[in-house]
């Protein structure tokens, strides 16, 4: 209650703010228009109408990654307006969401280096809400890819970065299960990357939930369901990719896999207990059956080659219902974790509205998720 | 809904009869309008928009609102503009880098027009950009080469330095290694090693320079991943580097080649350059060498330098005026873009024009026609009805500008309907000083207007202050000088009265100074008034609140009611222009005659009161003059014998009735209240049969109210059930269908339009019916609304005008206050440093409280007096303002 009374005298500008933001997305009508546009010059004088107004007027050529580069900036500028009006609590929230793209860039950087590829072209491709200083980002990928390399990585330059802690806890639990699999583990080296990246995410999103909890209120509850929610896609997400790989070995079930799934959500812990178990798609589909809408979800996975729909079409669809229920409260933060997220769906939407365009497929052309739309499933019936 | 149609249409023939208004009525009423198609050749199309742009008289109506921007004609054209914009604003970002001011006017683009201007706008434009680009580029990598002399060059002053610094003492050195992790577990192996074995050549070192703000990153590190095993040393850059970047040399020891990778790979990461630097021998030589390097690369630096200052200048001097090219064409292409392509090769338009201004528009596009030969190809000319409902368009100049723009933000009148601005105009600024009155504070508000208009315009977007409130100068002018005025009236100056003509009150038995506080009575010493104002006695009198209240309180209520009156007549001038005369004899006539005998008769209350001579009244009271008065006023001898102690109506020498005959002065309020609760009858009366024409005057205004509340209901029901044809809404349903069909209609006679549609089918008419009986019901419902608000309207918009008492009140008690607390205070003080301070106070608190508190009050209850008690008697304020096609505005946007 007592945070009800001071919530707009410390954080009503910014909400405003935030909700003033929520006006400028891409109605209806505007995807529809952008889906009838026959070159992306067209998609340009159209968003021209929109809020997006003359993000591209600097631009001498149009391509999808122009697109998702200038849209990206068009967000990061609004976030990063809204975080320098940020108080705490909220100024921490808001560094919470970015902490994510700065675990994404640091995964990037590394993986790009396994491949071999330019440092310089691999910061373009960086999330800039998930930047660290220009020095940090290079010296990032000179670490060699082994245990070795990556607690020097820790020790030097990622003990300064909001990400060090995960990274030390993660090298923390590895090194206790050093002994045991030390011999697999130099065999994997892509599903390495993932392994680390997937138990970032986890450490992550089982910090920020617990840091939302010591919010309170509102914030606490709301966004506990879509921080349980993501945590419940990654499981799943986790134990679909891994049939076919190592990590579904009997060996590895119980231990590297069942490690990735985060310590929250819906499915834990019964349900996860039952997912690190499963050895094929059926059992997974067993695993989550007694979750109505998992096992809808599942339904979609399983009519995939009917329906042309993926898992992650259905796992978006949910995530969009969910962000956009968070602009029906008031007096949390969840609506800026939204906003972030939702124009993340919506940026999505453009570049592949832009790709079809440019690809000429345009059967394909409305096969996205749009944000606050009329015509979503959860709003017409 | 039935009414909505037919002033309207009487509008239009109105309009027609009384031609082209007069200049006068161009504030008084909006301008006439016409709703005309446009066809012009596709050829001639751009050209006619050019110059229509230029007479600036033209609405377009978009004719394609069902297509997005990318499906409109132009739109190449469009895009081309963008991109010459996008070209203009990247050479803007160079000419201010160089500090240039892009100058106004210019030249301009090539004199050439439509597609031809762009292409040569476009070929000179890419021509300078490529250049610019080019020198740009070229700057970029002169600059890095420059850079990298200069840092090299420090490199092999400074570490030449630095290993002297080194070898000087290695203890020394050593252990004043920087361990920026104070306290870290291990020791550098520097200190033993090179102590103990004293070969500092075994130590290898690399040299680089690496930007100052990253020093202490930079060096945290280094000892980070060589685990404290390098000794680093840092020296300034002296030289200033092109792009004033502030850089550091630094040098590193170390001892193994692992360790030399950690610190190249380091240096990667901060992007410090690392540089050879020969050994001692080589070092002279490199120096010599880099010096004249160095004087070549700025020679060529500044060379490149001077290239681009002087293109950039060139660019500034026309930059401005290819912006506007650009902004030109793009706003004609945007015009077109509302054009629809019918018939091949012909361009239609539609739109609002000024009616004076077609016969000139129709000779533009004519002209431009016949440059291309194609004289008969066009066409401008009125549409046929109905038309949609006009836009509204007031020229305004800069004095009435601000009073426009007051009354828009309320509603912007309906097309043709009086324009409250014009009385508002006059009436704003005096109730503001009605309020405000005050000779010291208006003339300070005054003094500020002609500031303000000695600047004359500004834009209101710059960031100056006082450019905001430019265009209200003349307004503030006003006010000022308005509150002067009132102030004289008041007699007010700070607060203080002034004595300009003697006053003509003495208080006899003190000759030294007033002392009104012991209770004496002044006396007059001449029988002439005081020529303009109030006294200034009465300010140093005791009863001087209730002097000036009844004043004050009298004037709030006389302004009041004569401006509701205004506004009332102007609702019957407004009628009758729209022929609306059913609306002129059952609203406006019971209204003005409601307003009339009720507080009219309140006004003439008031002066009769003040006409009267009550000395000379209440003299007839007494017995004393008894004589006299019967002299003036021969009545019957057998009366009784005045006696002094009996009531005043016996006494008295008139015989009005009441208690008092009319020897008394009444109490006004009292009065007026009992005109409605105690009809009929008249406590003191001021004149013979008061009570009966009260009387009269009440039922006669309550007659009102019946005829006002059903007048037009009735009206509405009888035409609709005796005429039996469908009055007004069901006939413009059927005229609009005539208009589609093409046939013209007049709707001059509402039922023979009915019988020329020929024979309906009969559900059509019971729909109508139907639609009837439920207008019918609106309306009435309509009307008790209005009538409620009107009547009770006049009561509390009347006593809603009191405010211009209680804020002068207000106004003249805060001032005395300060004058009298501080000011005056002090003055009898007689101290200079009290006077200094009081002083501070005075005209702090007269600057924060008077003239800015109180004049924001006051501007704001004067404003609310003309919205709400004004407006609302007459005003519908729901047009629409009039946006022409125009280039001199699209200019002022930007």
């Amino acid at each position: 209650m007592a945070n009800l009374c001071v919530h707009n005298r410390d954080f009503g500008f910014t909400e405003a703010l935030c909700r003033g933001f929520r006006t400028g997305f891409l109605t209806d009508a505007d995807y529809h228009h952008l889906t009838q546009a026959e070159t992306l010059e067209d998609v340009k004088s159209n968003l021209q109408e929109t809020d997006y107004d003359q993000f591209l007027a600097n631009e001498s050529a149009v391509t999808p990654a122009v697109i998702l580069e200038c849209a990206t900036r068009k967000m990061v500028d609004e976030f990063k307006f809204v975080r320098a009006q940020a108080a705490e609590p909220l100024a921490t929230f808001l560094d919470y969401i970015t902490y994510e793209y700065m675990i994404d860039n640091v995964m990037l950087l590394l993986k790009g280096t396994i491949s071999g590829r330019d440092v310089n072209e691999l910061i373009e491709q960086c999330h800039p809400l998930g930047m660290f200083r220009d020095s940090t980002m290079r010296s990032i990928p000179t670490f060699e890819n082994s245990p070795k390399g990556y607690a020097d990585l820790y020790q030097t330059v990622l003990v300064d970065t909001p990400v060090g802690p995960y990274f030390s806890q993660f090298l923390q639990e590895s090194s206790e299960s050093l002994s045991t699999a030390a011999e697999v583990r130099n065999v994997l080296e892509e599903v390495e990357m993932e392994i680390i990246k997937n138990s970032l995410i986890k450490l992550y999103l089982e910090d920020f939930y617990t840091f939302c909890a010591s919010i309170g209120d509102d914030t606490a509850e709301i966004m506990g369901e879509i921080l349980k929610a993501r945590a419940d896609q990654r499981a799943i997400n986790i134990t679909l990719n891994s049939f076919g790989t190592p990590l579904n070995e009997p060996t590895m079930r119980a231990t590297d896999r069942k490690r990735l799934y985060p310590s929250i959500g819906f499915l834990y812990p019964a349900g996860t207990a039952e997912l690190a178990a499963a050895a094929d798609e059926q059992a997974l589909g067993q695993a989550i059956s007694p979750f109505p809408v998992y096992r809808e979800i599942w339904a979609v996975h399983q009519n995939e080659s009917i329906d042309d729909r993926s898992i992650d079409d259905a796992f978006y669809e949910r995530e969009v219902q969910m962000l956009e229920l968070a602009f029906e409260g008031q007096m949390h933060f969840a609506i800026y974790y939204a906003y972030v997220k939702l124009k993340e769906q919506e940026i999505r939407n453009l570049v592949w509205i832009s790709e079809c365009i440019v690809q000429q497929q345009k059967d394909e052309i409305n096969k996205f998720v749009p944000c606050f739309s009329k015509a979503a499933p959860w709003r017409s019936n | 809904v039935a009414r909505a149609h037919d002033p309207r249409g009487r509008a239009h023939s109105q309009c027609e009869a009384c031609g082209s208004s007069s200049e006068m009525g161009s504030w008084w009423r909006s301008r006439e309008m016409k709703y005309v198609s446009l066809i012009v050749s596709e050829d001639a199309a751009h050209e006619c928009v050019t110059s229509l742009g230029e007479l600036g008289a033209l609405q377009l109506t978009d004719l394609n609102p069902e297509l997005t921007a990318f499906q409109r004609r132009y739109v190449g054209y469009m895009k081309r503009c963008d991109e010459l914009e996008r070209k203009l604003r990247y050479m803007e970002k160079e000419v201010s880098g160089f500090g240039l001011v892009s100058g106004s006017g210019g030249p301009g683009g090539p004199r050439l027009k439509g597609a031809a201007l762009l292409d040569a706008l476009e070929g000179e434009l890419e021509r300078y950009e490529g250049e610019l680009v080019e020198l740009t580029n070229y700057a970029t990598e002169l600059t890095a080469r420059y850079n990298e002399k200069i840092e090299y060059q420090e490199c092999l002053e400074k570490s030449a330095a630095l290993f002297a610094e080194a070898t000087r003492g290695t203890t020394t050195a050593a252990t004043t290694t920087t361990n920026p992790l104070a306290g870290g577990g291990e020791e550098p192996l520097l200190t033993e090693d090179a102590a103990e074995s004293g070969a500092m050549m075994r130590f290898s070192s690399s040299v680089g320079v690496v930007g100052a703000a990253d020093r202490a990153r930079f060096e945290r590190m280094l000892f980070r991943s060589s685990r404290g095993n390098c000794l680093v040393r840092f020296a300034e850059v002296e030289r200033p580097l092109a792009n004033k970047e502030p850089k550091l040399v630094f040098i590193v020891f170390y001892k193994s080649e692992v360790i030399g990778q950690l610190v190249d790979r380091v240096c990667a990461a901060f992007g410090a350059r690392q540089y050879a630097v020969p050994g001692r021998s080589g070092l002279e030589a490199a120096l010599d060498e880099t010096r004249g390097e160095l004087a070549d690369a700025r020679e060529v630096l500044l060379k490149n330098r001077e290239l681009r200052l002087a293109l950039c200048a060139k660019l500034a001097e026309r930059l401005s005026g290819w912006r506007g090219s650009v902004a030109r064409e793009k706003a004609v292409y945007h015009a077109l873009n509302m054009f629809k392509a019918d018939v091949s090769g012909v361009l239609r338009a539609e739109g609002w024009i000024v009616a004076d201004a077609e016969s000139e528009a129709r000779a533009l596009v004519t002209r431009a026609h016949a440059a291309v030969d194609l004289a008969g190809a066009a066409m401008l000319a009125p549409v046929a009805g109905p038309w949609p409902t006009p836009p509204t368009y007031f020229e305004t100049n800069a004095f009435t500008e601000a009073y426009q723009q007051f009354v828009d933000t309320y509603g912007v009148p309906r097309y043709r309907e009086i324009n409250p601005a014009l009385f508002t105009a006059i009436t704003f600024p005096f109730l503001f000083g009605m309020m405000y009155g005050d000779v010291g504070h208006g003339s300070v508000v005054a003094l500020f207007g002609f500031l303000l208009l000695a600047r004359g315009h500004r834009s209101p977007d710059s960031p100056d202050p006082l450019d905001s409130l430019a265009l209200g100068r003349y307004m503030i002018t006003m006010m000022g000088l308005a509150a002067v005025y009132c102030g004289l009236v008041y007699n007010d100056c700070f607060a203080v009265p002034l004595d300009l003509f003697g006053s003509t009150y003495e208080w006899k038995n003190t000759s030294h100074a007033y002392r009104p506080e012991t209770g004496e009575v002044a006396t007059r010493t001449s029988d002439e008034p005081y020529p303009f104002g109030v006294d200034p006695a009465w300010h140093v009198s005791q009863n001087e609140l209730l002097f000036f209240n009844s004043m004050k309180m009298k004037t709030a209520v006389i302004v009041g009611i004569a401006q509701m009156t205004g506004g009332i007549l102007l609702k019957g001038v407004n009628d009758l222009y729209f022929g609306d005369f059913v609306a002129f004899t059952l609203e406006f006539l019971p209204m003005i005659i409601f307003d009339l005998a009720l507080f009219g008769y309140m006004v003439i209350l008031i002066f009769t009161k003040w006409a009267i001579d009550w000395d000379d009244r209440m003299l007839k009271g007494t017995c004393r003059l008894v004589d006299q008065a019967y002299k003036m006023y021969p009545f019957d001898d057998s009366a009784d014998a005045c006696t002094p102690d009996g009531e005043l109506a016996k006494r008295c020498a008139l015989d009005f009735g009441g208690t008092s005959g009319g020897c008394a002065p009444p109490n006004l309020i009292n009065q007026l209240i009992n005109i409605a609760l105690n009809p009929g009858s008249v406590d003191e009366p001021m004149y013979q049969n008061q009570d009966k024409v009260q009387t009269f005057l009440l039922v006669l205004a309550f007659l009102c109210v019946p005829v006002l509340l059903l007048g037009r209901p009735a009206y509405v029901y009888f035409k609709h059930h005796h005429d039996h044809p469908p009055v007004d809404a069901a006939a413009h349903h059927i005229e609009m269908h005539h208009a589609a069909a093409g046939a013209t209609s007049d709707d001059d006679d509402d039922g023979a339009d009915l019988f020329a549609a020929g024979p309906t089918p009969l559900d059509t008419t019971h729909d109508d019916d139907d639609a009837e009986e439920h207008s019918f019901t609106e309306v009435l419902i309509h009307q008790a609304i209005e009538t409620i608000e009107f009547v009770l309207g006049m009561v509390s918009n009347t006593a809603s005008y009191l405010r211009l008492w209680a804020l002068s009140l207000a106004h003249s008690e805060l001032a005395q206050v300060f004058w009298e607390d501080s000011l005056r205070f002090a003055l009898n003080k007689d101290s200079a440093v009290v006077i200094f301070v009081a002083y501070a106070f005075f005209a702090f608190a007269t600057f924060a409280v008077l003239l800015a508190m109180d004049l924001l009050e006051c501007f704001l209850h004067a404003l609310r007096l003309h919205w709400v008690e004004f407006q609302s008697k007459f005003y519908k304020a729901d047009g629409y303002k009039f946006t022409p096609f125009a280039f001199a505005a699209a200019a002022a946007k930007r």
